[in-house]
């Protein structure tokens, strides 16, 4: 079995709005491809309503050909385990058609599966060029084609960071101006249309990476100031290994990316024993004008605008492998979108949404943060992700435990969030609330359970301090006592 | 520079350092950046290059491996224009 054309790739979203049109709604992109071509995105969700989006983008650089295929697949795939109520399995990696059910009637899960149609079309064209890497647009007063697309978003687009302005070059050329090109704007539209987008990966091959920003310069969470909106830095930045400049992030976010890098790539290892990684974009190679680092940058430029954690993921060992290994990559990087798209999935946001607490998600988020500068309130953050799918389970089975879950989170914020009183502490009432919840969901969820043990005895020493110096407590080394000396006698 | 009617070749680049590296990237050829590779004596990069762009980075110092014909890892004229069946192997 073989690539999919840029044709058969329309059958098959055409064929998904179809065959599933409780669930998948089909999009035409606003803006035609420079050859003409008028490029479609398919939304998979079940339900309306204030939702976490998720974004999944592939088949920017035209050689990678197995992306496009494999979105499609993945898109076929979860659509087909929802409508018959079943998991899914990828090889020794498996869910349960309860982590199927949460993700399509949590998520909007937005797949634009073919970004640069005429490149692919080239690239399968007799007598065209297999290895064609960009678009096809033609460029007035030369003879020469195409803008390398992931250079062409408006992230220090003028940096020339591993970027070229020679429109004859044949690989990184970035275009004209930043957006020049039709196919990144509707990346673009895709962002501005579904503001609710929080997480996107641009799929693309070759080297079986997760990258996450930046990747103009290494990260670095001390200095605000040193970023990438900052004149004062220009000329600085895309020297690997220096000093001179680092670009900022928010340690919190940081922390996010290293945690969901290794979940998903996790996910991605277990099918068949691949080694994908994940790391910063940067490596070696520092880049501008590319996809991710705009979705990601955006809420810092335009602060109305909501955050999105945005990777690049590196599928496979080479542009064209055979389609027996196709399908392989096709299965092991599904389990991985299907582990993202979970990680997407915020338990604390729904429980407070559906309690009617939205107005007080940046106070949480503000705890949150608190919980980001200790030992154990990374570990509780992170096992609070990583049982998500179990709890969002054990809450949509039983109101009342989601109730009780919603008056604990809004007596937290108004104990420990940025309105408490100076001073004041986490009253034992509350953590025997707490951990009242705690032990009702550890009957109900083995897994929990698990997760659990070692967060209970923790909470019981916050009861009665602030969250700063409970967690202080809980992280201070347990010193032994020291073992009797033997007589020499 | 490569061109798409060049003969190209699938290469690795081995550098002495990020610095020879980086000489090697201003040629603006074909490397792929994601395949840069700190090991403990070289930094490696993979790429497509033509022989005349293998000449170009020798004289920059770096070595040059030369692996297969692109034409030997080209698969994109193995294709499919109707959906319908590869959607029956993929649902069933």
């Amino acid at each position: 079995m073989p690539y999919l054309t840029t044709t058969a790739i329309e059958q098959c979203l055409q064929f998904l709005a179809n065959t599933y049109p409780q669930i998948v709604t089909q999009m035409a992109l606003p803006e035609p491809s420079p050859e003409g071509r008028t490029s479609h995105a398919i939304k998979i969700a079940k339900g309306t309503g204030d939702r976490h989006g998720v974004l999944l983008i592939g088949g920017v650089h035209a050689r990678e050909l197995v992306n496009p295929d494999l979105l499609v697949a993945f898109a076929l795939k979860l659509c087909q385990a929802y409508s018959g109520n079943t998991g899914l399995t990828y090889g020794a990696k498996s869910y349960g058609a309860v982590d199927v059910k949460l993700i399509v009637e949590t998520l909007d899960t937005i797949i634009f599966p073919l970004v640069n149609p005429d490149g692919r079309t080239y690239v399968q064209a007799a007598g065209g060029d297999a290895w064609w890497r960009k678009n096809r647009a033609h460029h007035a007063g030369t003879t020469c084609v195409g803008v390398d697309l992931n250079r062409n978003f408006d992230f220090l687009w003028s940096s020339g960071i591993g970027t070229s302005t020679d429109p004859c070059e044949y690989q990184i050329y970035r275009g004209p101006t930043a957006f020049s090109e039709p196919e990144s704007r509707n990346v673009r539209h895709l962002l501005d249309t579904f503001p609710h987008v929080e997480c996107m990966i641009d799929v693309h091959s070759f080297s079986e990476d997760f990258l996450y920003p930046w990747g103009d310069d290494e990260n670095q969470s001390s200095n605000t100031s040193m970023n990438f909106m900052n004149p004062a830095f220009d000329g600085m930045r895309g020297v690997p290994g220096d000093v001179t400049y680092k670009e900022y992030i928010p340690q919190t976010d940081w922390d996010w990316f290293v945690r969901t890098g290794k979940r998903v790539t996790d996910a991605i290892n277990a099918v068949r024993g691949r080694t994908y990684v994940p790391k910063e974009s940067i490596g070696l190679y520092p880049t501008s004008g590319t996809s991710d680092d705009y979705a990601y940058a955006r809420h810092f430029v335009d602060g109305s605008k909501r955050r999105v954690y945005a990777f690049t993921l590196e599928t496979g060992r080479e542009f064209q492998p055979v389609y027996s290994e196709a399908l392989q990559i096709i299965d092991e990087v599904s389990a991985g979108l299907v582990e993202f798209c979970l990680a997407c999935i915020c338990v604390i946001e729904d429980v407070a949404t559906s309690a009617k607490l939205t107005d007080r998600l940046g106070e949480l988020q503000a705890v949150r943060i608190q919980l980001a500068k200790s030992k154990t309130g990374r570990a509780w953050v992170d096992a609070l992700e990583r049982n998500t799918p179990a709890l969002m389970r054990a809450f949509q089975a039983n109101k009342t435990l989601r109730k009780q879950a919603a008056e604990i989170l809004s007596e937290a914020a108004d104990a420990v969030g940025p309105r408490a009183p100076k001073g004041g502490g986490i009253s034992k009432e509350l953590v025997k609330r707490a951990d009242d919840l705690a032990q009702q969901l550890s009957k109900r969820d083995a897994t929990l359970a698990k997760a659990l043990k070692p967060v209970r005895p923790q909470l019981k020493k916050l009861g009665g301090r602030t969250l700063a110096a409970g967690l202080k407590e809980i992280d201070r080394p347990v010193r032994r006592p020291a073992s009797p000396r033997k007589s020499s006698k | 520079m490569a061109s798409e009617s060049d003969d190209r070749y699938f290469v690795t680049i081995r550098c002495d350092s990020p610095e020879e590296l980086a000489k090697v990237r201003a040629l603006g050829l074909d490397l792929f950046g994601t395949t840069a590779n700190a090991g403990k004596e070289v930094v490696t990069i993979e790429g497509l290059l033509s022989l005349e762009d293998v000449g170009r980075v020798i004289a920059e110092g770096a070595e040059v491996v030369v692996h297969e014909h692109s034409s030997a890892r080209a698969r994109a004229y193995e294709q499919t224009e109707d959906a319908s069946e590869w959607l029956a192997e993929r649902r069933a």
